[in-house]
């Protein structure tokens, strides 16, 4: 590693003109990243053509910002209006809205915002210091590793799935058999619906906002809570001292997990968002607690979100294979500019490597800025009327499901999926099971095809290799463990 | 709940028997040692097994006496639901016809009133408002082609 180049780098970055870049790209991301249906990939989608007459320095800083930011805005949805700007900030729902419900919008903005930054940091601190060591071992997945990833990302759904794990299997199931609708990615066969709009499976966006806000606003208008407002208290925009000390343990384990499973691509920040949520439940001296609204909940998943970031990069850097759609559009960016990422970028551009590495630690710290000044405005929303504040929410999300695809299948699709929501809400059945079989089911089918492809159907050689072995194993420990926790908290609660 | 969860249950025993059967009509591929319709199929038994299991459970454990929240169309709150259920839909529905702009206040006003809002004036405006600034915000800033309905011809 060569450190005087390195700081050469990283102080071309630290200019004004470069971080105004960044700032502007972070703002552009929280606002994208807020509202449902926008994900940073179309944020960095649109921002590209702007960039074309800037440097790569500020164009690539803008577009991390941008990404960064996204990452973290999807938090604020999730927590004020039970809705996840993004698909990587549903496990965030969890213990967030419980929060807003109870008057701490404020306290669990402040902990989405400093979770998201330290996570984030972790995660550009390990796309500096161990992209080649990192890169190798994401190199070695395989179809049969990829299938195993997703079995251990499923185990989760035990410690997901409320105070019934009968309900959340059945949601989770129910998940993973309509995740199945739709066209066969083996051997392109067009299963149950042969409709337009399920073509490719799903509508992934569309499900998420009628699950959470199509849902949200359906309960809320049987309630009849009209005149009633929800009140937040916001004593700083940072956390206190004590959630401090109380979330830095799940935030820096949180940040780790993310950077590592976002350095598989394929592997995204909601993944590593449930994977880290269910860990720190797992280590918690209070399990309990968790999913009734408390901040290691929220500092889980948004740290391992936004540690993703980081981990996405390495292998677009060090292999050219980008981990995720928004790493994917980055790489056209970087071919625009002249740069072909991979292998040699190392041996021929290493200061712009580390310039890059400079930049997402520069969006990080821009998201912080913009994420402070905006956390006594964004926890506003939750004090407007909700007899004003529900309409707007439902306009917002029909919208929301029409701008993926700008088709108006994806806003009935939202509307079924949303009484769907409402009906498995009204008896119990918890919906965030039903989120990660949506991510995983896809991937777990046409890997495990793939691999039994591959291997001439002999299921039994999965045990031969050593990485499924220990995704397998974790798998089945964090199941039992999970159940066996749920069961004590269960008989607390019954006492 | 117990009847609640015994119905559920019959519901998704119900779905997951019909999607296993309708895997039957699948195309069935050689030299394809997992077929589109393997997963389906395991994913159909491992749901009934499930619903099977809560059936059972709610039928033996009679000591449930907590109340089911109610669905019945003759309740006050479920018909308000369902006209907001109804505003939703009729909104989706005249985007193509009417477009955004002209069906969106219509909806936010119904709605507001729907929940009790009587300031008429307040209604107009903040219907009319939100509409223009979400208009504005997806179709100038994120260059979404929003639905135009009659308003069609007007080149935005």
């Amino acid at each position: 590693m060569d450190f005087s180049l390195m700081l050469t780098s990283f102080a071309a970055v630290f200019n004004p003109f470069n971080m105004l870049y960044v700032l502007l790209g972070a703002f552009g991301g929280i606002l994208i990243g807020c509202i449902p249906g926008l994900t940073s990939t179309m944020g960095i989608a649109l921002l590209v053509p702007f960039t074309y007459g800037l440097d790569l320095l500020p164009s690539v800083g803008m577009l991390l910002g941008i990404f960064c930011g996204a990452m973290y805005g999807g938090s604020i949805s999730a927590i004020l209006i039970h809705t996840p700007g993004t698909p990587a900030a549903a496990a965030t729902i969890l213990d967030g809205y419980p929060m807003a419900k109870r008057g701490e919008a404020g306290r669990a903005l402040s902990v989405a915002l400093f979770a998201s930054f330290v996570g984030g940091m972790i995660g550009a601190l390990c796309m500096t210091f161990l992209s080649p060591f990192i890169s190798k071992m994401a190199l070695k997945f395989g179809p049969a590793e990829f299938f195993s990833l997703a079995v251990f990302g499923l185990s989760v759904i035990v410690s997901i799935s409320g105070k019934s794990l009968l309900k959340g299997l059945i949601t989770a199931l129910f998940g993973l058999l309509i995740s199945t609708v739709g066209m066969d990615k083996t051997c392109a066969y067009l299963r149950f619906f042969k409709m337009q709009g399920l073509y490719d499976g799903i509508p992934f966006i569309p499900a998420l906002i009628g699950l959470f806000a199509i849902s949200e606003v359906l309960a809320g208008i049987e309630s009849n809570l009209g005149t009633q407002k929800m009140e937040t208290k916001i004593s700083g925009v940072l956390p206190s001292k004590a959630d401090i000390k109380a979330i830095l343990p799940t935030i820096i384990k949180g940040g780790f997990l993310g950077s590592f499973i976002g350095a598989i691509p394929g592997a995204g920040g909601d993944i590593a968002a449930f994977v880290s949520y269910s860990e720190a439940k797992r280590s918690s001296k209070h399990p309990e607690k968790f999913g009734t609204g408390i901040p290691e909940g929220i500092a889980a998943s948004e740290s391992a979100n936004n540690g993703c970031s980081g981990g996405a990069m390495i292998p677009m850097l060090s292999l050219g294979v980008p981990g995720d759609s928004n790493t994917a559009i980055l790489v056209g960016a970087f071919i625009m500019k002249g740069f072909q990422p991979g292998p040699m970028m190392y041996v021929e551009h290493l200061d712009i490597v580390y310039q890059v590495f400079a930049s997402l630690m520069v969006a990080n710290l821009a998201f912080l800025v913009v994420g402070m000044c905006g956390v006594r405005i964004f926890s506003k929303i939750i004090s407007i009327e909700r007899k004003i504040l529900l309409p707007a929410i439902l306009v917002l999300s029909l919208v929301g499901s029409y701008a993926i695809n700008q088709n108006m299948f994806d806003v009935f699709f939202a509307i079924i999926m949303g009484v769907i929501g409402y009906l498995f809400q009204k008896y119990g059945f918890p919906l965030s099971p039903i989120l990660l079989a949506l991510i995983l089911g896809p991937m777990s089918e046409s890997n495990m095809r793939r691999f039994m492809q591959i291997d001439d159907g002999k299921f039994y050689l999965i045990f031969t290799k050593p990485i499924c072995c220990l995704f397998l194993l974790l798998a089945v420990v964090s199941m039992v463990i999970s159940v066996i926790q749920q069961n004590k908290i269960n008989k607390k609660l019954a006492e | 709940m117990r009847i609640a969860n015994i119905v559920s249950a019959l519901i998704g025993m119900i779905l997951s028997m019909t999607a296993f059967l309708y895997t039957f009509k699948f195309k069935h591929f050689k030299n394809v040692p997992v077929g589109p319709e393997v997963f389906p199929q395991w994913l159909a038994i491992a749901l009934f097994i499930c619903c099977t299991i809560l059936l059972i459970k709610n039928i033996i454990e009679k000591n449930d006496k907590s109340e089911a929240p109610a669905i019945s169309p003759m309740n006050k709150d479920i018909q308000r639901m369902l006209i907001g259920l109804l505003i939703i839909v009729l909104s989706a529905l005249l985007w193509n016809v009417t477009g955004f702009i002209i069906t969106t206040p219509f909806s936010l006003f119904f709605m507001m009133r729907l929940l009790g809002k009587r300031n008429t004036k307040m209604m107009i405006i903040i219907s009319i408002a939100a509409t223009a600034i979400i208009f504005c915000a997806f179709r100038f800033i994120l260059g979404i082609e929003m639905p135009m309905g009659l308003l069609d011809m007007l080149d935005f």
